[in-house]
């Protein structure tokens, strides 16, 4: 079968990335390059839609009855597990509402709802986030904006943290370091634009980070990456290296 | 039956933080959703979480469902299927690969996708009637076991780097088939 048509080696990473067949790092390549060009966005869209249609012979069952009010509460953020009624219906009348305004972000992940398939060490980051951000009441002052990067063998784990308005970016290496003779470089990610660097990870284990004023609006709705750079970072401004960690940054209101 | 414009509508009450509207969503699409967690995970248990959490997950981008190019069903379970194929990974990884061989036989078409006359399936399943049956049943699996490239050349005993062209013809060929009216 040597006569088979070339493939169009770009074009079909739309459709391994909805079979969740990438590597984390060549999903978030492909992210980005989604984020960029609509075309790959639409392939992406189409595999979605045609993949989806391959649930079509699974029969439909009926969840048990007390799962939905269980599932209201994660949702809600309401104490439906203090009285469990498992046949109510209405939702408490006098729950809180503000689940509604938190999460801002409109980073591509996050405008489609979609956490892609991707290996377990970033998923359990990302879901921990998930509960994280859905746990936090509104009591505190000013948003406060928070990622964990896990790298996919889970060797490397960063958090960040920043708070609304300030010049700098917290991190706190939980674990990992560059590769010897390499250096970490962090990322910001929003949207259409080229990747912006927040700089190379400084060796010690916290420090801090300037954001220039320019870009702390990009915070919101962003996503943060870490690459594998040269000592001393990318020479040429956008990351070259290894992509090894990826997360989306978590605005707590 | 709920229409695609009543789900798209539920949705949309769900962007504005309507309650009732969740409930309607749950009600229509739970059912369907909920097939699909047994289906991927082939566990009550771990079904009902991974349903809890697509839900959660719906209900909390709901906001962001209008900027996304995907038709409500689709968008419904393209999260329901991640969500579950995380949760899958995420078992495989704690037991390492003891479940590999239980699994093999397992991603043929259901008896009900073969009493739906041709006309009316999807035209992704005929399109995959194009394909050699274990390429056919490679798509099945990756997109319904999560399996990556790794497992699919373990069941099929090619090479990694060979799987990958192997897939990629198959997905290129099927795109071709989509693409024709």
């Amino acid at each position: 079968m040597t006569d088979d048509i070339d493939p169009d080696e770009e074009l079909m990473l739309a459709a391994e990335y909805a079979l969740g067949l990438l590597a984390p790092e060549e999903a978030a390549a492909f992210e980005q390059l989604m984020a960029r060009d609509a075309d790959f966005r639409e392939e992406y869209e189409a595999w979605a839609e045609n993949l989806a249609d391959l649930t079509d012979d699974i029969a439909p069952v009926t969840p048990p009855p007390a799962l939905l009010n269980q599932i209201r509460a994660a949702a809600f953020g309401t104490a439906a597990v203090a009285a469990p009624q498992p046949e109510e219906v209405e939702p408490p009348a006098t729950a809180p509402v503000f689940e509604t305004a938190t999460a801002q972000g409109r980073g591509l992940l996050q405008r489609l709802g979609l956490l892609p398939a991707v290996g377990g060490g970033l998923l359990a980051a990302l879901v921990a986030l998930w509960v994280i951000d859905a746990t936090i009441g509104p009591s505190l002052a000013l948003p406060t904006a928070t990622a964990t990067l896990v790298s996919e063998d889970e060797s490397l784990v960063v958090e960040i943290a920043y708070t609304d308005d300030g010049e700098w970016l917290e991190f706190n290496r939980r674990t990992g370091r560059a590769p010897e003779g390499q250096d970490l470089q962090l990322w910001l990610i929003n949207g259409d634009r080229a990747p912006i660097s927040l700089g190379v990870l400084p060796a010690a284990q916290t420090g801090q980070l300037r954001v220039p004023e320019d870009y702390r609006q990009l915070l919101h709705g962003g996503n943060c990456a870490i690459s594998v750079e040269p000592l001393g970072g990318s020479p040429t401004g956008a990351p070259t290296g290894e992509v090894v960690a990826i997360a989306p940054i978590v605005w707590e209101t | 039956m709920r229409t695609t414009a009543d789900i798209e509508e539920m949705i949309a009450g769900m962007a504005s933080g309507d309650r009732d509207a969740f409930d309607a969503l749950y009600a229509a699409t739970s059912a369907k959703l909920f097939g699909v967690c047994l289906r991927v995970l082939n566990n009550r248990a771990e079904a009902e979480d991974a349903l809890q959490d697509a839900f959660v997950k719906v209900w909390r981008n709901a906001d962001r469902y209008s900027a996304n190019g995907f038709s409500p069903m689709t968008w419904l379970i393209t999260v329901t299927r991640n969500t579950c194929i995380d949760r899958l990974r995420a078992r495989k990884a704690r037991l390492g690969d003891m479940d590999e061989a239980v699994e093999v036989a397992d991603a043929a078409p259901g008896p009900e996708a073969l009493a739906i006359a041709a006309s009316d399936r999807a035209r992704i399943v005929n399109c995959m009637e194009g394909l050699a049956p274990e390429k056919a049943q490679a798509v099945r699996r990756a997109y319904l076991e999560g399996e990556t490239y790794q497992e699919l050349a373990d069941v099929f005993d090619v090479p990694l780097n060979t799987i990958r062209t192997w897939l990629r013809r198959s997905l290129l060929k099927l795109r071709e088939c989509l693409s024709h009216d």
